[in-house]
């Protein structure tokens, strides 16, 4: 009896989890456009999340970019088809791992940083003072880490494609001495808009679901120092699956 | 609490995802709208591999994309392929032959391969003749299947057309060769040699003459009408489209078709026969003319052959020299057992190798010098046989006694005188070898005595001793001789020995000095040497 006792009990607050996460969107959506505008919120968040996840992201994309030449130009030589190595990274890129990639390093950059500075605030009770302040703290917290994750998100997807396909020149042309020429054209004749259009849509979904999940894991943080080194951790491990679970059915339902 | 940098860093990102954005977009190529061209479509038999936005090229270059690719709304059994193609880019219709009931000279699209991974794309050709096609026209002609298969089935239509005359020309030929037979299986009168040759001249002059009327005829004739040959071609090009089409439309066009490959064989007949008219009416410079020519010189040669006969059947019955010499076999055995026995001698001899040797020794007990001249002929590399002459300071020792009696009373009565005679001879070595390993046996005529020999060759033939055994009976052991040679730098021989070990009195000791070669050119010379 316990046993399903406990069960139950999980899976109700990972329910409740949900609810509380979705009604914090909502709250966080809705307040946006609600007065008063604190522009300088939102700037400083577009700096920490955008700005300061650049280095990272482009060595990551760098590196997977030239990693995937290396490993494709490896097996299309089996076939004698080396020219099909831009391409094949170009749309890997674009259409999937650079959404999902930039994702996951934000999450661990960001949500967790996110999680803790909210879930510290909270049991220092200074969501309490601002809320005394009358100031809404969901519009003033996480209205504008919402936004500065869904506009940074696809530019640094961006650039984690064009660096990665970067990365991809410099290996094939330059270290295995394939041919230029097709690398290019195989790219720029392959790779259609919608490519490159549907992986920026993807990021801006998982800047949403990673400030959405990294929040209420901070907003809902109780017990002091250790609840809140629970919910940084919360917040990165959810925010990486919600990261994958939103891919998935975002692919299925734009491809 | 805002650090007042922030704007400038946020305002970089944005210029950076600006730059990124647009370089992004900017470089990729975004296909076709439908504002970019219009829209026409094919029927296809077989869309396999065709795939929304592949490539429409034309000569190589894109001109559009596939747009849907479903089965054809007015003819379900079909693939109906959505072409958009660039505005510049105009496509004829095409002009309908009634006769063939196919649009002719219009554009047409082909299903291509552009990989063997299996990439397809449609090719297209904009046609010369007839209206443009608009939005929403077919394109006429549209061909499913190329490559191989494709190929050998025009293939198999053209031969059937072809092989007809083909045979026609086979039956020909084998008529000639037949009148010859017969020319050649009856018996004529004979003529001179002279007169053969005069012909064989004359035949040569003809054929050269021909030669040069063929060269003619394929210029003036072939070359030009090779627009001709063209357009039969595209005759057969075309009854092979249509019978493609036909298969898919009705039994009826079959008839049309037929009515086609008439004109292709009536164009194929018409310029036969224009190279086969008759010898008479042939005009100068076309086949039926160089055949006439031919036929002529087939008369001269006729004759010809007529003489090289009689002439044959001469020989052949024995009747002249060169008919004894044709017709003996005996002679031919002898000349056959001679040239096997001669090429036998000439290998023997080609194998065999000839060293030459010089040598001098130094006698060190006796002062004195003894010169050497080796030559040896080694036929396998396991045998020779050795030519020596000796020039030896030791001489030819004969010994005589002489008896004198005498009845002079100063002397006693009985004189017995023994003379030992030494004197300054030549003395010659001939011997035979055989080499087992490193070992080699001697035997034969050592200087003027019979005797043996064993030389033991060492460090590849670089280091030999010698051991001689020699002159038994001329003193109280026979002549014993040690020697070592060591041959340095190819041809030079250094050698040290003791002559006569077993012979206290005429022991001695020598060194020498040498030059050992082979020698080819004495090869070349002993032919010459007068043999029994």
């Amino acid at each position: 009896m316990k046993g399903i006792e406990r069960i139950g009990q999980w899976t109700l607050a990972r329910i409740e989890g949900t609810g509380s996460a979705t009604l914090l969107a909502w709250d966080g959506l809705v307040s946006m456009f609600r007065p008063p505008f604190r522009w300088r919120l939102y700037l400083q968040q577009l700096e920490f999340v955008g700005v300061g996840s650049l280095v990272i992201v482009l060595l990551t994309g760098g590196f997977t970019g030239m990693v995937m030449a290396v490993q494709s130009a490896y097996a299309f030589r089996l076939f004698n088809a080396e020219g099909y190595v831009g391409t094949t990274v170009a749309l890997a890129l674009t259409r999937e791992l650079a959404p999902v990639l930039t994702g996951l390093m934000v999450t661990g950059r960001v949500g967790s940083s996110i999680a803790t500075e909210i879930g510290t605030m909270g049991v220092t009770e200074q969501i309490e003072a601002l809320r005394s302040m009358a100031v809404n703290p969901v519009q003033y917290l996480v209205s504008p880490r919402i936004a500065a994750l869904a506009l940074a998100m696809p530019v640094l997807t961006l650039l984690f494609s064009l660096i990665g396909i970067g990365g991809a020149w410099v290996v094939a042309v330059l270290g295995l001495n394939l041919d230029e020429g097709v690398f290019h054209a195989r790219i720029v004749n392959v790779v259609t808009a919608w490519d490159v259009w549907s992986g920026l849509i993807k990021a801006a979904f998982f800047g949403v679901t990673i400030a959405i999940v990294s929040c209420n894991a901070g907003y809902t943080a109780s017990g002091g120092a250790r609840g809140v080194g629970l919910a940084t951790t919360r917040a990165v491990v959810y925010a990486s699956v919600a990261v994958l679970v939103v891919d998935y059915f975002m692919t299925i339902m734009m491809f | 609490m805002l650090k007042s940098k922030t704007p400038l860093l946020v305002g970089l990102l944005v210029i950076v995802a600006a730059v990124a954005f647009v370089f992004t977009f900017g470089s990729l190529d975004t296909g076709m709208d439908a504002a970019d061209g219009y829209r026409v479509y094919a029927r296809f038999d077989d869309a396999t591999g065709l795939v929304s936005n592949s490539r429409i090229m034309l000569s190589g270059i894109e001109v559009g994309r596939l747009g849907k690719i479903e089965l054809d709304p007015e003819q379900p059994d079909m693939a109906r392929v959505e072409l958009l193609v660039r505005k510049d880019i105009g496509l004829h219709k095409g002009l309908y032959d009634e006769r063939q009931g196919l649009w002719v000279d219009g554009a047409t699209a082909t299903r291509r391969q552009a990989s063997l991974i299996g990439d397809y794309y449609v090719a297209l050709t904009p046609g010369i003749k007839g209206p443009l096609l608009g939005e929403g026209d077919y394109i006429p002609n549209v061909i499913s299947q190329t490559g191989f298969g494709a190929v050998l089935k025009n293939l198999e239509d053209a031969s059937s057309s072809v092989f007809p005359k083909l045979d026609a020309i086979t039956d020909d030929i084998k008529a000639i060769t037949g009148g010859l037979r017969k020319t050649l299986g009856e018996e004529n009168a004979v003529a001179d040699l002279k007169q053969i040759r005069t012909d064989i001249a004359k035949t040569t002059e003809n054929v050269a003459a021909l030669t040069g009327e063929l060269r003619t005829f394929l210029r003036t004739d072939i070359y030009p009408r090779g627009s001709d040959i063209q357009q039969i071609l595209s005759h057969i090009d075309r009854t092979a489209a249509t019978l493609e089409a036909a298969t898919a439309r009705t039994a009826a066009s079959v008839d049309k078709i037929a009515a086609s490959m008439e004109t292709a064989s009536l164009d194929v007949r018409r310029f036969i026969s224009d190279q086969t008219a008759s010898a008479g009416t042939a005009k100068d410079g076309t086949v039926a003319h160089a055949i006439a020519r031919l036929d002529h010189n087939m008369a001269i040669l006729e004759g010809t052959l007529e003489n090289v006969r009689s002439i044959t059947a001469q020989v052949e019955q024995g009747k002249s020299t060169v008919g004894r010499l044709l017709t003996d076999d005996k002679l031919i055995t002898d000349i056959e057992r001679v040239v096997a026995d001669v090429s036998d001698y000439t290998s023997t001899f080609s194998r065999t190798q000839i060293k030459l040797g010089f040598r001098t020794d130094y006698f060190v007990g006796r002062g004195a010098f003894k010169n050497t001249i080796d030559v040896s002929l080694h036929p396998r590399p396991d045998k020779y046989y050795l030519l020596q002459i000796v020039d030896d300071p030791v001489g030819r020792t004969v010994s005589t006694r002489r008896v004198t009696t005498t009845n002079d009373p100063r002397v006693p009565p009985v004189l017995v005188e023994d003379i030992q005679e030494t004197t300054s001879q030549l003395k010659i070595s001939v011997e035979i070898a055989k080499r087992w390993d490193f070992l080699t046996f001697r035997y034969g005529i050592i200087e003027n005595s019979g005797g043996l020999g064993i030389d033991a060759t060492l460090l590849d033939d670089a280091l030999n001793f010698k051991f001689d055994i020699f002159e038994f009976g001329h003193d109280t052991y026979p002549r014993l001789r040690l020697l070592g040679e060591w041959e340095f730098l190819t041809h030079f021989v250094l050698a040290a020995g003791i002559d006569d070990i077993l012979n206290a009195g005429s022991r001695d000791w020598f060194v020498g000095l040498g030059v050992r070669f082979v020698d080819d050119d004495i090869k070349a010379i002993l032919p010459l040497a007068p043999s029994p």
